[in-house]
């Protein structure tokens, strides 16, 4: 038995990642993606509190990224340094951008702006630490980016118009010309000049820093020109202005957006996300649907530039005794018989959950419904927003619990490892249950109620049929013993090889799975470790 | 000297006290508070309320006559009080001398009143929107000599406009309060004074609750038994998506907490009551405020919709409510927008009908609240007695900030009186006796006067040498008295709030017109 009780670490995913965001800070970039932050230069890769980070940037020593989950902060100066989580104040929508307002000479004296898409502007004047919105005056509350003039005054890109905000960034005022106009970007050009582009791809134009009669009470932007698709990212400089588009790749105007030019080479991919003009080669960077770009002569043409993996693979399963990563944005891949990873194409989308069956095939939970994998693909089991999971648990004959992603109205059961479900009522209420488990003939719920920082415990005896509550579990419920049985896979952990311990800090793990002999962990950075034996 | 004539030697007194007060370079005004102690008074409104007494009934008659002139103007705009008296004292004296050689009082002061009219008139037509928001720094500046205060209440008119609302309040309390700290911001929604009714809303250790789309139930009574909520919870729990419930009313007892608490803690479905903190008479008001935002209908049982047979369209909507400890804050209300804009016109109509500073201040606000025009100002100073005056002061410059958004601004330093002169001369073709002429002569003379006094008070030059120079100059011309040189004041940014400028004129107008056509006065002994 050649390979028992040996540990192995997997060759690294190597699927191609988006990249939402870029930063520098010296010579290392700091990108952001559905996995989290990731970065190129040798500080350590603490997993970041976030996913699906739109924003990434350097203030001073400290490192912003706003994401899904809302803002975090890092001190770059220290390596071991924590994320720490940004105390938000009444959002719940995703991070689209950061912005940095100086009202002083130093790094310390600046107000941050974000961009929420759907809870509108929030501000923060303690580097990023705590942020409360700042929406009076905006008419939209779906903002996709900032750009920020010399003398202080700030321009929102919003799904009806461009609005600005003068120094202090509390109110908001319309730009002329942007009503009912839904900005993706805008971008300050050369001096006086500001460049905003809509969503269906028209280029908007004030010359005047956006303030059209010299009054201060607003800003006229005038049609300029069309690029061929929605826009996504805008940047500038005094001869150029280029966008990045959905589906289009990306374009340059030397005339501040009257006309418009495929940049010569941009095979590297059609969706970008964002810009970033950095010091240093490579001076302006992409982020794409591949991953980064970078160009070396103002965008005109672009290549490929090496970075670290943005995914979010942040579970991992056995399926057939090999290994199995999963994520919300990057969907599905297994490790192949010869050692590759490879993905289970056409995947929900996001893939909002996903198990293995005991009789190892998946199922896979998106906005549409559910799904099951088998090898001939993924075929759907429940349509709709009833087959919309959060947590799906097995047990070892075949029967299986799915919980609702939003709600705690109902659940779904499967007595055939997934191939066909009925719908149940449950008592949980209207908070989506965080947790479903099953220990020997006990199916266990939890919800947590973030207001009250209460966890409620409901048990079932009878497969689901029926639920009772545990207001105060005791030593010996199946609740507790549920939350114990999860503690103790983690103790698997406990036969890592020296080596690899001693290299791993406590947030490092992000996942692990037993089944059997075999043992597998996901560390952070998307590396895998696989025992396959005692 | 009769009584008339120290009536007006108490006017002349406090009249020249005040004059100093004109300008940029006006002196200080040192009031011996007691044989050891005094203190230095610098503004008009000040110095209107210090000197109480003169050494004669009459001539205190006299100084209580510009005393409430100057303090009815500074009131109600904020500014513009030692103008009053300087524009005042000119066309008093004038007029009392042409009355004295033998001219008629009566007709003196229809002179005046017509003359005042014409100015006023040219004042209107001189008026210029106020520009961008450094007008606005210069306009409160010029007032407070603050420029911080300046700055936040100039950006805090500038963006809440005319309709406008802002609070002024203490800051947060704080042990390492800083003397200066002032901070300003601007309520994004509606907010009211509220409390969660039940502690354990908020949660250990949090300070707020943010409710996304929640159905808002406004019940104008007392919520004190189970019965009375169940309906609530039932009209709720039929509604798609079962939304957030918050239920606000004057007072929830324990009974009906519970009630809600139990179902909240089920996951029934999230409960949130909150109880008004308004006073008890103005209640009302803010429920059909809240109401009338949020599309709800108020629940109570003497307007014929007793919460116990609540239905689910009567509860109002909004994007998202924020509760917290002391506030209420709705934003997204579901409620008609033109019903909103209509009824706060309403309320700004009834505002401007009533004298009482705190009732218009309270229909101000909540016609700004349902606008969505609320700004809060936090001031702060180091002592009690320097916080009240600062506070006194925001409210006089704001008052005076948005005179000048809504009336617009004329050439300040006195030029604005100046250029009317040609005007209100040219009207004195038109007076029907010589005597009536006299009276417009008045006001020419002071629609002069201010111009000359800040010359003088400036002490580089002699003010008929000033006066003739930018006569000479053109209209809109004027006299820096900082720099001591001759300039377009509007160019330089030197200008006054149009609404004081006239409102001043008028006050004294009709206080000249007054005092030249008393025959009697009775003072108290």
């Amino acid at each position: 038995m050649p390979e028992q009780h040996t540990w192995r670490e997997l060759r690294p995913v190597d699927l191609p990642s988006a990249v939402l965001a870029v930063t520098q800070h010296g010579d290392d970039l700091w990108l952001g993606g559905p996995g989290g932050v990731v970065t190129t230069g040798s500080t350590s890769s603490t997993r970041a509190p976030l996913t699906s980070v739109g924003a990434v940037r350097t203030v001073g020593p400290w490192l912003i990224a706003g994401g899904a989950e809302g803002l975090a902060r890092r001190l770059l100066t220290d390596p071991d340094s924590p994320w720490e989580t940004a105390e938000v104040k009444g959002t719940r929508s995703p991070i689209a951008a950061i912005e940095a307002c100086p009202q002083g000479d130093s790094y310390e004296d600046v107000v941050l702006v974000a961009a929420t898409l759907g809870d509108g502007v929030l501000r923060s004047e303690d580097l990023g630490r705590t942020w409360q919105p700042a929406n009076y005056g905006l008419e939209e509350l779906d903002v996709s980016g900032f750009a920020a003039a010399p003398d202080g005054t700030l321009f929102a890109a919003t799904a009806n118009g461009v609005f600005r905000s003068r120094a202090g960034i509390r109110a908001w005022k319309r730009c002329a010309g942007t009503e009912n106009v839904a900005v993706a970007a805008v971008v300050r050009a050369r001096a006086g000049q500001l460049v905003a582009a809509s969503e269906v791809g028209d280029i908007l134009r004030s010359d005047d820093d956006g303030d059209g009669d010299g009054d201060g009470d607003g800003a006229t932007f005038t049609p300029a020109g069309t690029v061929p698709a929605p826009v996504t990212a805008l940047v500038a400089d005094d001869d150029t202005v280029i966008v990045g588009t959905a589906g289009a790749g990306i374009w340059r105007s030397l005339d501040n957006g009257t006309s418009w030019q495929r940049a010569a080479d941009d095979t590297c991919a059609r969706q970008v996300y964002c810009f970033s003009r950095t010091t240093g080669v490579g001076a302006l960077r992409a982020g794409t649907e591949n991953g980064l770009a970078t160009s070396d002569d103002n965008g005109t043409t672009w290549r490929p530039e090496t970075a670290p993996s943005t995914h979010d693979l942040d579970r991992v399963f056995l399926l057939h005794g090999r290994p199995l990563l999963a994520g919300q944005l990057s969907g599905a891949v297994r490790l192949d018989a010869d050692d590759t990873w490879r993905p289970l194409t056409g995947a929900p989308f996001p893939l909002t959950c996903v198990a293995v069956t005991p009789d190892d095939s998946i199922v896979g939970s998106g906005p549409d419904g559910l799904y099951q994998w088998a090898d001939q693909g993924w075929q759907q089991v429940v349509s709709g927003d009833k087959g919309q999971v959060g947590r799906i648990a097995f047990r070892a004959d075949g029967t299986g619990w799915a919980t609702h992603a939003t709600t705690g109205e109902h659940l779904l059961r499967t007595r055939d490892s997934g191939a066909t479900w009925e719908l149940l009522s449950t008592p949980f209420g209207v908070l989506a249950p965080t947790a479903v488990h099953t220990v020997d003939d006990v199916v266990v719920v939890l919800t947590f109620d973030h207001r009250h920082n209460a966890l409620r415990v409901w048990a079932s005896h009878d497969d689901g049929t029926t639920w009772t509550r545990e207001d105060q579990p005791s030593a010996g419920s199946p609740g507790l013993a549920a939350v114990r049985a999860e503690t103790e896979r983690l103790h698997a952990l406990d036969e890592l090889p020296g080596a690899m311990l001693s290299t791993l800090r406590e947030n490092e793990v992000i996942d692990v799975v037993e089944r059997g002999d075999l043992l597998c962990v996901l560390l952070c950075g998307g590396r895998v470790w696989f025992r396959n034996g005692r | 000297m009769n009584d008339r004539g120290e009536l007006l030697a108490g006017f002349d007194t406090i009249a020249r006290l005040f004059a100093r007060t004109l300008g940029p370079s006006s002196g200080l005004v040192l009031n011996g508070i007691s044989s050891r102690s005094s203190e230095t008074l610098v503004d008009s409104a000040t110095i209107a309320r210090r000197i109480t007494s003169l050494e004669s009934s009459s001539r205190t008659a006299g100084a209580a006559i510009l005393r409430e002139l100057v303090r009815t103007i500074g009131t109600r705009y904020g500014d513009g009080g030692a103008t009053t008296a300087v524009l005042c004292r000119a066309i008093l004296n004038h007029a009392i001398r042409v009355v004295v050689a033998g001219a008629n009082p009566v007709l003196v002061r229809r002179g005046i009143q017509a003359g005042v009219r014409v100015a006023r008139d040219e004042l209107k037509t001189q008026a210029a929107p106020i520009g961008e928001s450094p007008a606005l720094v210069g306009i409160a500046a010029a007032a407070t000599g603050d420029q911080e205060l300046a700055e936040a209440i100039a950006d805090l008119v500038d963006v809440l406009g005319f309709e406008g609302a802002i609070q002024i309040e203490e800051p947060y309390a704080s042990k390492a309060r800083v003397a200066t700290a002032l901070s300003y911001d601007f309520v994004d929604g509606a907010r009211w004074r509220a409390r969660p009714a039940d502690r354990r809303t908020l949660g250990a250790g949090a300070t707020e609750l943010t409710l996304f789309d929640p159905v808002v139930a406004v019940v104008d009574a007392a919520l004190n038994d189970a019965a009375q909520v169940r309906p609530l919870l039932e009209a709720c729990q039929v509604l798609p998506d079962r939304p957030p419930l918050l239920v606000v009313a004057p007072e929830i007892g324990d009974d009906a907490l519970r009630m809600l608490a139990v179902n909240d803690a089920r996951g029934t479905m999230v409960c949130v009551p909150v109880v008004l903190t308004t006073a008890r008479t103005r209640m009302s008001d803010d429920f059909a405020d809240l109401a009338l935002l949020t599309g709800a209908e108020v629940l109570a049982a003497e307007r014929g919709t007793p919460v116990e047979k609540v239905r689910a369209d009567q509860f109002g909507r909004a994007a998202r409510v924020l509760v917290e400890r002391g506030h209420l804050t709705v934003n997204g209300g579901q409620g008609d927008r033109g019903e909103l804009v209509t009824s706060a016109a309403r309320l700004r109509d009834r505002a401007r009908d009533l004298d009482d500073d705190s009732a218009h201040d309270r229909l101000w606000l909540r016609q700004a609240r349902l606008l969505g025009k609320v700004g809060v100002l936090r001031v702060d100073a180091p002592t009690s007695h320097e916080l009240d005056a600062r506070k006194a002061l925001a409210e006089k410059v704001v008052r005076l900030v948005r005179s000048a958004v809504h009336d617009g601004v004329v050439p300040g330093g006195g030029v604005a009186y100046l250029d009317c002169v040609p005007a209100v001369r040219g009207n004195r073709a038109n007076a029907s006796h010589e005597d009536e002429a006299f009276g417009i002569d008045a006001v020419c003379v002071g629609l002069e006067a201010p111009f000359r006094q800040i010359v003088r008070n400036a002490r580089a030059i002699e003010p008929d040498v000033a006066l003739a120079k930018v006569r000479e100059l053109g209209p809109g011309h004027g006299f820096d008295a900082m720099a001591g040189d001759y300039i377009d004041v509007r160019q330089r940014g030197i200008q006054d709030v149009a609404a004081v400028a006239a409102g001043a004129l008028e006050g004294a107008g009709a206080t000249a017109g007054l005092l030249v056509s008393a025959k009697v006065v009775t003072t108290r002994a």
